[in-house]
C-alpha cells in the first residue's frame, strides 16, 4: 500500500466526520472493555498459576462440606505412598492479646507446618523449615505484623489467642495474592484449634470433620486415580460414609479449587458462570462493533465510490483494492487501540470495584501481551474490513460514475445487522430488569423473623457476669430486649447430624434463652404438652419432612424422647439461595456457655445507645473489641453478588446500548441521504412532513419489532436457567418483556426521528434539481 | 388561473446575492399551454418551482385561482398543491423501488382517496398513456419514454387543473420527445393548464404562448400562430 492511498483515507476520515467518529468511538469502547476483561479473566485463571507445586497438589473434596475430619490426612498417608505430605486447613475469627495488653480482633488460617512446604509462599522474616512446626506457634502477615509491633521485629514476641499463649514465628507475605487462600492476619499451628476449643482429644477424633484437607502427591505419581480405593476405605471406616451419608470422594487438582463449585475452609471461589458470562459479553461487544463498522462502511461507501472506481479505471486491480480497505480498518483499529489503552487505565477503579478485585493493568505491560494484542487488534481489523471492502470493490466501474452505485445499496443485510444488535440490546435489557426483580425479591423477602433494630456480636462475656450485664443493659434507655444464643438466625445455627428412624437427618440447631421469641417474633403453636427445660421446638417444615403429627407430643432425639413444646412458623435462616431445612429450637441451659449476644433496641437514638451497650460489654469483658452487625444489614449484604451481577449486566447493556445507537444513528443519516429523492417525489406529490417522517421511521420499527420478536425466547430461555440457582423466585412477568421493548423502540425513534425530521424538512426542490 | 406581481427570487450566500427572478409579473389563463424558455441558469425552474407551490418567492405577490398564495406555509402549501398541480420532470423522478402503479397512486395515496376508486383511476390512465402492460414493471425495466408516460400518468392521475412540466422530453430521443408533447397537447385540449419549461424549439411550438427568460428577467412574449 502506498502512502498516497493511506493519506487520501486520512482525508476522507476527517471529511467524513460522522463516520469517523462513530466507528473509531465503538472500536475504542468495545477494545476498552476486551482489555479489561481479558486481564481479569486472565488474572482469574491464573490464580495460583504462581504455585511451584501446582501440579502435584491436591484438595480432598466430597459432595457434602468437602471437609474431612483432623485423623484423615495422616491415615491416608500411611495408606497410599503416592503421598508426600498433608496440611489440614481451618479458619477462624479471634481476639489476640499483645504482651502489653492490646487487644485486636483479627482472622486467622491454621493449617500444618507443611503447608509451606506444600505452598509456595515467601516468608519475610523467620525460616520455612522450622516455621509453624511447634504447637501454638504462629506465623504473621506481613501487614499484620506492622500494625501490631510497627518497625519491631515480631520474631519469638508472646501473644495470647482465645486465652492460649502462642508465640510468633515467622513473618508472611500476603498469601491471598499468590493463591485462593482468604486474606487472613495469621497462620497459626493446626494443632493449636484443639486447644482454642478446649477440645484435647480433637486431633485424633472423627467427631469433627470440617476441615479442609490438601495433599502433596509425590512427583510422577497419580493420586487423583485413587479416588475409588479411598472411597472404599471410608465406606468401612469412617462414620461419614457409613450409611451413605456422604458418597463421594474427589483429589481436586489445585488450578480447579478457584472455580470448584464446593465450598471449602479458608479459600476463595469464582463462579465459573460469572467468567463465562463476561467472557460472551467481550465477544459480544466486540462483535457489535465490528458490525457497526461493517455497516457504516458499507452505508458510506457511496461516497468514497468515486475513488474507487477512478481507481479500477485506470487500472488497479480488485485485489489491491481490497487490501487498500483491510489497511484502512487495521489502522482504524490501532488508533481506536491506542484510546482503548488510555480508556482502560481510566476505567480500571470502576471495574475494580464491581468485580472486587486488583486488575494491575500497568503490570501486563509485557512483550508478550503486547505482541497478542497488536495481533488481536490486526485480526479485529481484517475481519471488519475483508466483508464491507468485498462488497465495494465488487462494483463496476461504470455504474459508479453513472451514479448506479448508491441506488443499488439497498442494504438490507445492513439492516440484519442493526436487527442482531437490537437483539443483543433487548436481551440485556431484558436480563439487566429480570435480574433486578430476583434480587429486590429476595432483599425483600420476609424472612419469617423481626430484622430491623436488632444487633448481633460475639460472646466474651464471663458466664458468672451475665447476669449483670443483663441488668445493666435493662438501664439503657433505648435497648429493649437483650438475648443470648448459641446460633441466630443470620448464622444459620449448629449442624445437628443423626439417625432418625434408620435414617440419616440433618437439623439446624438454635440454642437460646426466653428473650428469643419475642425478640424475633416468631409465631409459635403450642403442642400443649406440659413445660419442661428440656424441651424443644420444631420448625413447620420438619413436620411435613418427617412426617410426625401436627402437633407432636415428643420427638426421638439421639434414641431419647424429648418433649416438643411448640412449632415454631418456618423462617428463613440462611439466603434464599438455600432450601430451608429442618429447625430444632433448644433452651440454653445454666451451663451454657453462650455465643452471641442479641440486642433489641427501640430505633431511638441508635448511635448513643450502641454507645452505651458498647461501654457495658467492655467493662465486663476488659475491653475485648466490639464488633457488631445488624440483623437487616446482614441479610442485605447476603444478596451483593445478586447486585454486582445484576450491575454488571446493567453496565453491558448500557454499552451495547451507547453502541448500538451509534451505529443506528449513523445508518439513518447515511440511510436518509440515500433517499433524498424518494422523499423528495413523495412530497411534490403531496406528502406531509409527518407522512415523510412516518415512512422513514417505518423501515426501523419494522426491525426493532423484529429484533424484539427473536430475543424474547432467547432472553426467556435464559433467565429461566438463572432462575433455577434459586429455589425462591421471582416471577418472568410479561412486563418485563414488554418494558424492555418500548425501551429499545424509544430509544431507536428518539435516536432517529431528528434526522429524519430534517430529511422530511427539507426542501423537495433542493433534491430534485440535479439530478 | 395563475397570476404573478413582481415575483422576486434571491439566494443569499455569504458573499453574493443572485437574483433568480427579477420582477417576474406573469399571467397565465385557465386553459392555456404556456412554454418558457431561456438559457440555463436564467431562472426558468425557480419560476416553475414558486408557480409549483414548492418554493416561497422572497418579494411580490402570486395568486392562484384567485388565492394569495404568497406567504402560505410549507404545511399549506402542500395542502394547495395536492389534487391541485401536477409535475412532470426531464428525469422523471420515478421511484425505483416502486411498481409503475405504485408510482402512479402515490398522488391518490394522500388524498386519502378509497381503495376502490384509487384503483379505478390509476388503471384508467395507465390504460390511456399506453401502458396498461406494464403495469407491475419497475422504473428500470422500461425505456426513457414508457418512464416518462409513466410520471404524466402521475402527474394527471389526480385530475389537476395545473400541469408543470421541466423539460419533458429533456432526456428522450426525438421519436419519444414528440410522443410525450402529443400527450400533453392532448391534456391541454382536454382543458388542463400547463406551463412548461424546455430547452427546444419544437417542443414549445405546441404551446399557445411563448416567455422569453433571461438572468431572472421576462424580456419578450410570443403568441404562436398556429394556435391563434
Amino acid at each position: 500500500m502506498r502512502l498516497k492511498n493511506l493519506k487520501s483515507f486520512a482525508r476522507h476520515l476527517l471529511n467524513s466526520k460522522l463516520y469517523t467518529t462513530v466507528t473509531v468511538i465503538g472500536f475504542t469502547i468495545s477494545l476498552t472493555f476486551v482489555i479489561l476483561l481479558s486481564v481479569y479473566i486472565k488474572n482469574e485463571l491464573s490464580v495460583n498459576a504462581l504455585q511451584k507445586n501446582k501440579e502435584r497438589i491436591f484438595r480432598l473434596t466430597n459432595e457434602n462440606y468437602g471437609s474431612f475430619a483432623p485423623p484423615v490426612g495422616l491415615w491416608l498417608q500411611t495408606e497410599f505412598p503416592e503421598i508426600e505430605c498433608y496440611t489440614r486447613i481451618s479458619d477462624n475469627n479471634g481476639v489476640l492479646i499483645t504482651s502489653d495488653n492490646v487487644k485486636v480482633k483479627f482472622n486467622y488460617l491454621l493449617a500444618d507446618s507443611t503447608f509451606f512446604h506444600i505452598f509456595s509462599f515467601k516468608l519475610i522474616e523467620g525460616d520455612l523449615q522450622t516455621a509453624l512446626k511447634t504447637r501454638n506457634s504462629v506465623v504473621l502477615s506481613q501487614e499484620f505484623a506492622n500494625k501490631l509491633f510497627g518497625q519491631e521485629s515480631p520474631l519469638n514476641k508472646q501473644i495470647t489467642i482465645d486465652g492460649i499463649p502462642c508465640m510468633v514465628d515467622g513473618v508472611v507475605e500476603d498469601i491471598s495474592k499468590k493463591s485462593n487462600f482468604s486474606k487472613c492476619d495469621a497462620i497459626i499451628n493446626f494443632r493449636s484449634q484443639a486447644d482454642f476449643w478446649r477440645w484435647p482429644d480433637l486431633l485424633t477424633s472423627f467427631g469433627n470433620s470440617s476441615f479442609g484437607l490438601y495433599f502433596l502427591a509425590k512427583p510422577n505419581t497419580d493420586l487423583p486415580s485413587k479416588a475409588a480405593q479411598v472411597l472404599e476405605l471410608f465406606k468401612k471406616d469412617y462414620w461419614m460414609y457409613q450409611n451413605e451419608r456422604t458418597k463421594t470422594v474427589v483429589f481436586e487438582p489445585l488450578m480447579d479449587n478457584y472455580f470448584s463449585a464446593q465450598k471449602g475452609r479458608g479459600i476463595e471461589h469464582n463462579s465459573q458462570t460469572l467468567i463465562t458470562i463476561l467472557f460472551a459479553i467481550v465477544i459480544l461487544i466486540l462483535v457489535l462493533a465490528i458490525i457497526n463498522y461493517m455497516n457504516l462502511t458499507i452505508a458510506q461507501s457511496g461516497m468514497r465510490a468515486k475513488e474507487i472506481a477512478i481507481k479500477k479505471l485506470h487500472g488497479s486491480s480488485r485485489q489491491k483494492l481490497i487490501v487498500q480497505h483491510v489497511i484502512e480498518s487495521i489502522s482504524l483499529c490501532l488508533i481506536a487501540l491506542v484510546l482503548a489503552v488510555l480508556g482502560s487505565f481510566l476505567a480500571e477503579p470502576i471495574l475494580n470495584d464491581l468485580l472486587k478485585t486488583q486488575l494491575n493493568l500497568s503490570g501486563q505491560f509485557t512483550t508478550d501481551t503486547l505482541a497478542l494484542t497488536l495481533l488481536f487488534v490486526v485480526v479485529v481489523g481484517v475481519v471488519s474490513g475483508i466483508v464491507p471492502a468485498s462488497i465495494i470493490t465488487r462494483l463496476q466501474a461504470v455504474e459508479v460514475i453513472k451514479g448506479g452505485f448508491r441506488r443499488k445499496n439497498k442494504s438490507v443485510y445492513s439492516k440484519i445487522l442493526i436487527a442482531f444488535q437490537y437483539t443483543v440490546v433487548i436481551i440485556l435489557v431484558i436480563a439487566t430488569i429480570l435480574i433486578s426483580k430476583q434480587t429486590a425479591f429476595m432483599r425483600n423477602f420476609d424472612p419469617g423473623f423481626n430484622t430491623t433494630n436488632i444487633v448481633w456480636f460475639d460472646n466474651n462475656i464471663n458466664p458468672t457476669e451475665i447476669q449483670s450485664f443483663k441488668n445493666e443493659m435493662s438501664k439503657i434507655p433505648g435497648v429493649k430486649r437483650v438475648s443470648f444464643v448459641q446460633g441466630t438466625p443470620i448464622d444459620g445455627g449448629n449442624n445437628q447430624s443423626f439417625i432418625y428412624n434408620d435414617k440419616p437427618v440433618s437439623f439446624q440447631e438454635f440454642v437460646v434463652d426466653s428473650s428469643f421469641f419475642p425478640m424475633m417474633g416468631m409465631h409459635i403453636t403450642s403442642t400443649g404438652t406440659s413445660y419442661s427445660t428440656e424441651g424443644i421446638w420444631l420448625n413447620q417444615i420438619t413436620i411435613s419432612k418427617l412426617g410426625l403429627d401436627s402437633l407432636p407430643q415428643s420427638f426421638q432425639f439421639h434414641n431419647k424422647e424429648i418433649p416438643v413444646l411448640g412449632i415454631v412458623d418456618n423462617f428463613n435462616f440462611r439466603s434464599l439461595h438455600t432450601e430451608l431445612g429442618m429447625v430444632m429450637i433448644r433452651q440454653l441451659g445454666k451451663e451454657e456457655y453462650p455465643w452471641k449476644i442479641l440486642v433489641q433496641l427501640d430505633g431511638n437514638g441508635l448511635i448513643t445507645t450502641l454507645d452505651h451497650v458498647k461501654k457495658t460489654y467492655s467493662g465486663l469483658t476488659e475491653d475485648m473489641p466490639f464488633d457488631y452487625g445488624f440483623f437487616d444489614e446482614t441479610i442485605q449484604s447476603w444478596y451483593d453478588g445478586e447486585k454486582r451481577t445484576a450491575i454488571i449486566v446493567s453496565y453491558f447493556a448500557l454499552l451495547s446500548i451507547v453502541i448500538s445507537v451509534m451505529g443506528i444513528f449513523a445508518m439513518s443519516v447515511f440511510y436518509n441521504q440515500q433517499k433524498i429523492k424518494e422523499i423528495g417525489i413523495h412530497k411534490v406529490n403531496g406528502a406531509t412532513v409527518l407522512e415523510i417522517v412516518k415512512m422513514l421511521n417505518k423501515d426501523f420499527v419494522k426491525w426493532v419489532a423484529i429484533s424484539f420478536i427473536i430475543a424474547c425466547p432467547i432472553a426467556y430461555y435464559a433467565m429461566d436457567r438463572w432462575l433455577q440457582n434459586f429455589p425462591y423466585k421471582t416471577t418472568i412477568s410479561w412486563w418485563i418483556f414488554a418494558l424492555a421493548g418500548l425501551f429499545a423502540l424509544a430509544i431507536a425513534l428518539i435516536t432517529i426521528s431528528w434526522q429524519t425530521f430534517m430529511a422530511a424538512r427539507r426542501n423537495p426542490v433542493d433534491s430534485l434539481r440535479y439530478e | 388561473m395563475i397570476k404573478t406581481e413582481k415575483l422576486e427570487k434571491v439566494f443569499r450566500t455569504e458573499e453574493v446575492e443572485t437574483y433568480a427572478l427579477n420582477k417576474v409579473d406573469m399571467h397565465v389563463k385557465k386553459g392555456e399551454f404556456v412554454a418558457i424558455m431561456g438559457p440555463s441558469g436564467c431562472g426558468k425552474s425557480t419560476l416553475l418551482n414558486i408557480i409549483g407551490l414548492l418554493d416561497n418567492p422572497t418579494e411580490g405577490t402570486y395568486a392562484f385561482a384567485g388565492t394569495d398564495v404568497t406567504r402560505l406555509k410549507e404545511k399549506d402549501r402542500t395542502e394547495f398543491r395536492k389534487g391541485n398541480i401536477g409535475f412532470v420532470f426531464q428525469s422523471f423522478n420515478l421511484i425505483d423501488e416502486l411498481s409503475v402503479y405504485d408510482n402512479v397512486e402515490l398522488p391518490l395515496l394522500y388524498l386519502k382517496m378509497k381503495a376502490s376508486e384509487r384503483k379505478r383511476r390509476v388503471t384508467e390512465v395507465l390504460q390511456r398513456m399506453k401502458i396498461g402492460h406494464r403495469t407491475n414493471h419497475f422504473p428500470q425495466q422500461l425505456s426513457g419514454g414508457q418512464q416518462q408516460r409513466v410520471a404524466i400518468s402521475r402527474a394527471v392521475v389526480a385530475n389537476p387543473g395545473l400541469i408543470l412540466a421541466d423539460e419533458p422530453t429533456g432526456n428522450l430521443d426525438s421519436k419519444h420527445g414528440l410522443e410525450v408533447m402529443n400527450l400533453l397537447s392532448e391534456l391541454n385540449q382536454e382543458g388542463t393548464t400547463i406551463i412548461m419549461v424546455t430547452h427546444s424549439e419544437r417542443d414549445a411550438g405546441f404551446a399557445h404562448r411563448t416567455i422569453n427568460l433571461l438572468d431572472g428577467q421576462i424580456i419578450m412574449e410570443n403568441v404562436n400562430a398556429d394556435h391563434d
